[in-house]
């Protein structure tokens, strides 16, 4: 019998994954372990691998589908083996109790699949024939509940979008956005699934044809979140709507600290391979100065009425990427040596922009640094990550000019803020962090202390 | 607005005297109306209120009392005919539907006949075959007459108003069985329902059941009890069959997807299917989720017998069992 490829729940969190790519085809022999497909979870990208040896019969989903977690995507087995599908199962509508009380019905009628009558029509009402025009369902497909198959409209609500579209979701959103009725058309997918390449093809000849127009009223491109711009949206808003913050600000002269990293610079790429930046002090200076205002250090309960000071600082780091904002965590920051802190910061920030971080690298910090310095950025005021209970926000080095004992020099300033969780820490607690933090940056012998 | 508890029957009784007492065009004639009271007691005090000239006793002949009720209303008058059953309009057919019908159109509106005729339909009293149809069908095939049929005893008041001072014939269905029903008037004397307008006697949201007169108060009933189980039905009263409310209907239909139409009259041409037929026809028509189920009488001929009487007409029971059905998607 053939073996399922199932969607994994990869974490708690996790409810639905999208298949980014499947990397064997349909009638190819796999490995055990053999990796078949990448999806992507909330926040991370995963390998699949194959669980047995065999032959991939049937990729159930397509690549750009979203699928819940635990869901059936593919099936591995005996070349040529038939799959008895566990998938797609609708459900007979829920029968109510008091439905029931009410009918004399003997038995609730198990579903029908829809079978075409005598003359190829399908059994359907008005409403769940206007419905699945709309959702572009093919009615052949949906199974019916009412009488001799009947599909009545809650027939179609329920019937599963994936299965029935035929169509990606990529495909269906270029489709949407181009105007193109995709309505009785047929792809290259499986079972005839209308798949992007598709709709570009069918929206070709149109194109060209409505190129003059378009360039005059060019229609707005929307784009459908992906499932990490999803949580972003709702971690941000989640944040910045509970926690009552403010910001504040201070300035660093980065004079000594570019020279402390210029003296070491040769020690560290010999112990790591990598080059030590202005970045990494910051890190580790932000762990020591964590150590000595521990409020900082904190979070607050999910229930608001306790704080959980941190023994450890766990530091997430702020990292742009294509697919959106992620914060690798570096852990025990402060019990690190800075050669490790260089280079751990290196691998996460690599792995995060190729996409290849763990969901458990990505979770458990206690402090988050977001350095925006790269752009320019003259000073920002940074939204928590939460369950933290302050972020810090790095900015740009400027040179001003100061008097120093009766001669002009280029002072090398950089702002740094730190937005707090006034629920959890004061204004002077912010205020004589960032002075701590300020002294040992400006100070970097300190550091040893 | 004061309201007072009473009868059906004094329902429209109240209507008559106090169109009676605020115009004295009104009149009321029919057989045994006056001294007697009318057959069903509906006129009781009028012929000692407003004496014989205004509520006049007619020879047992409803052609007579048709044809004078459209001649004195082309002529002035605000008649109001009562024919004892229903089923004798069939002897008043001339005049209504090819004399009053047809004048206000024939004579380019320069005449109108503002006429009622007001009679009992419907069975359950056990009077057999020749005085217990519900022929509301007929009338409502003839354009340029008014068909109403009241189901409760405040719309039989606002709406015998209302076909009192309309300019066009009116057919004012009452039903023997729901006589004797009470319910709570409204007293104010302008207390008039316009003709055409409709009513949600219950909102609900699961399935639409249409219905009027005799039926309705068991369509209200199986929708109480099912609204304990969890069912939601909205009830929706046309009142009026000519003019309809299409629009109510038709909103209805559209919010709920589910219809079901419930009265007395034998199924077949039964306006039922009209008003299933306009439905169809509608815009509604893409909301339907469910073929629309008529429970509707049988299409036989009343019968005497106590038991069978009883059996040829929508039970609650049925009306109940089909509401489930159809909500369930079972039918």
């Amino acid at each position: 019998m053939a073996t399922e490829i199932i969607m994994p729940k990869a974490g708690m969190d996790m409810q639905e994954g999208q298949i980014l790519q499947w990397l064997v085809a349909e009638g190819d022999s796999v490995e055990e372990g053999q990796v078949i497909l990448e999806i992507m979870t909330d926040k991370v990208s995963m390998e699949v691998e194959a669980e047995v040896s065999g032959v991939l019969l049937k990729k159930v989903y397509d690549e750009g589908d979203t699928v819940p977690v635990i869901t059936t995507i593919g099936y591995i087995g005996e070349a040529g083996e038939e799959i008895v599908e566990t998938t797609p199962v609708v459900a007979a509508p829920a029968p109510q109790a008091a439905l029931e009380a009410a009918t004399s019905a003997p038995a609730v009628e198990t579903p029908v699949i829809t079978t075409t009558d005598a003359n190829g029509k399908v059994r359907a009402t008005p409403a769940a024939r206007a419905l699945a025009k709309e959702k572009g369902f093919a009615l052949e497909n949906i199974p019916g509940t009412g009488p001799l198959g009947r599909i009545h409209k809650q027939d179609v609500q329920g019937y599963r979008e994936a299965d029935a579209l035929k169509v990606s979701p990529l495909a269906k959103a270029i489709a949407e956005d181009k105007g193109i009725d995709l309505t009785g058309k047929t792809g290259t997918g499986i079972g005839g699934k209308i798949m992007r390449q598709d709709v570009l093809d069918m929206a070709a000849p149109q194109t060209a044809a409505a190129a003059q127009t378009a360039a005059e009223e060019e229609a707005p491109n929307v784009v459908p979140m992906t499932p990490m711009r999803k949580i972003i949206a709702k971690r941000m808003t989640e944040s910045f709507f509970t926690a009552p913050t403010f910001t504040l600000h201070t300035d660093i002269d980065v004079r000594q600290i570019k020279a402390f990293v210029a003296a070491i610079k040769e020690d560290v790429i010999e112990a790591t391979g990598f080059k030590p930046s202005l970045n990494d002090m910051i890190v580790f200076a932000t762990s020591r100065a964590l150590m000595a205002c521990p409020v900082i250090n904190t979070s607050l309960t999910p229930e608001g009425d306790a704080v959980i000071y941190h023994q450890d600082a766990h530091i997430a780091i702020a990292v742009a990427t294509e697919a959106g904002l992620l914060t690798p965590v570096i852990r025990n920051v402060n019990q690190k040596g800075l050669s490790a802190v260089v280079a751990d910061t290196k691998d996460l920030a690599t792995r995060a922009k190729s996409n290849k971080l763990l969901p458990d690298e990505l979770s458990g910090s206690t402090f988050t640094i977001s350095n925006l310095g790269m752009f320019g950025i003259t000073g920002f005021n940074p939204i928590i990550n939460q369950p933290n209970s302050a972020i810090l926000g790095v900015s740009t080095i400027k040179e001003v000019p100061a008097l120093e004992d009766g001669q002009w020099v280029n002072k090398e300033m950089m702002d740094i803020s730190i937005t707090i969780d006034h629920r959890v820490i004061d204004g002077a607690d912010g205020a004589q962090f960032l002075k701590t933090l300020k002294e040992l940056m400006e100070n970097p012998y300190r550091l040893m202390l | 607005m004061e309201y007072k508890e009473m009868t059906y029957k004094d329902a429209v009784n109240l209507a008559m005297t106090e169109e009676m007492r605020k115009d004295e065009n009104v009149i009321l004639f029919g057989e045994d109306v006056g001294l007697y009271g009318g057959a069903f007691g509906v006129s009781v005090g009028m012929f000692e209120e407003f004496g014989p000239e205004r509520v006049k006793d007619t020879p047992i002949s409803e052609a007579v009392i048709a044809g004078c009720a459209a001649g004195a209303a082309v002529t002035g008058l605000r008649p109001i005919a009562e024919i004892m059953f229903m089923d004798f309009t069939t002897i008043a057919m001339d005049a209504l539907v090819n004399q009053a019908a047809k004048m206000r159109y024939m004579f380019g509106g320069k005449a109108q006949v503002p006429m009622v005729l007001r009679t009992p339909g419907g069975s359950g009293t056990g009077a057999a075959a020749q005085h217990s149809q519900s022929l509301e069908a007929w009338f409502c095939h003839v354009p340029g007459l008014k068909v109403v049929v009241p189901g409760t005893p405040a719309d039989a008041k606002g709406l015998l108003k209302a076909a009192i001072r309309d300019n066009n014939p009116v057919v004012f269905v009452e039903q023997k069985t729901l006589y004797k029903e009470k319910g709570e008037v409204p007293m104010d004397d302008e207390f008039v329902i316009p003709l055409g307008k409709g009513e949600i006697k219950r909102e609900g949201s699961d399935v639409t059941v249409i219905s009027y007169g005799r039926m309705l108060p068991r369509v209200l009933e199986a929708a109480d009890d099912l609204k304990k189980e969890g069912i939601s039905v909205e009830v929706v009263d046309p009142r009026t069959l000519v003019p309809l409310d299409k629009e109510m209907i038709i909103d209805s239909v559209k919010k709920t997807g589910k219809l079901i139409l419930v009265n007395e009259a034998c199924k077949t041409g039964g306006f039922l299917g009209e008003i299933s037929a306009m439905v169809s026809e509608s815009e509604a028509f893409d909301y339907l989720d469910a073929p629309i189920v008529r429970l509707a009488g049988l299409d036989v001929p009343v019968p005497y017998n106590p038991e069978l009487e009883a059996a040829i007409v929508p039970s609650v029971d049925q009306i109940r069992q089909a509401i489930v059905d159809v909500v369930t998607n079972k039918r």
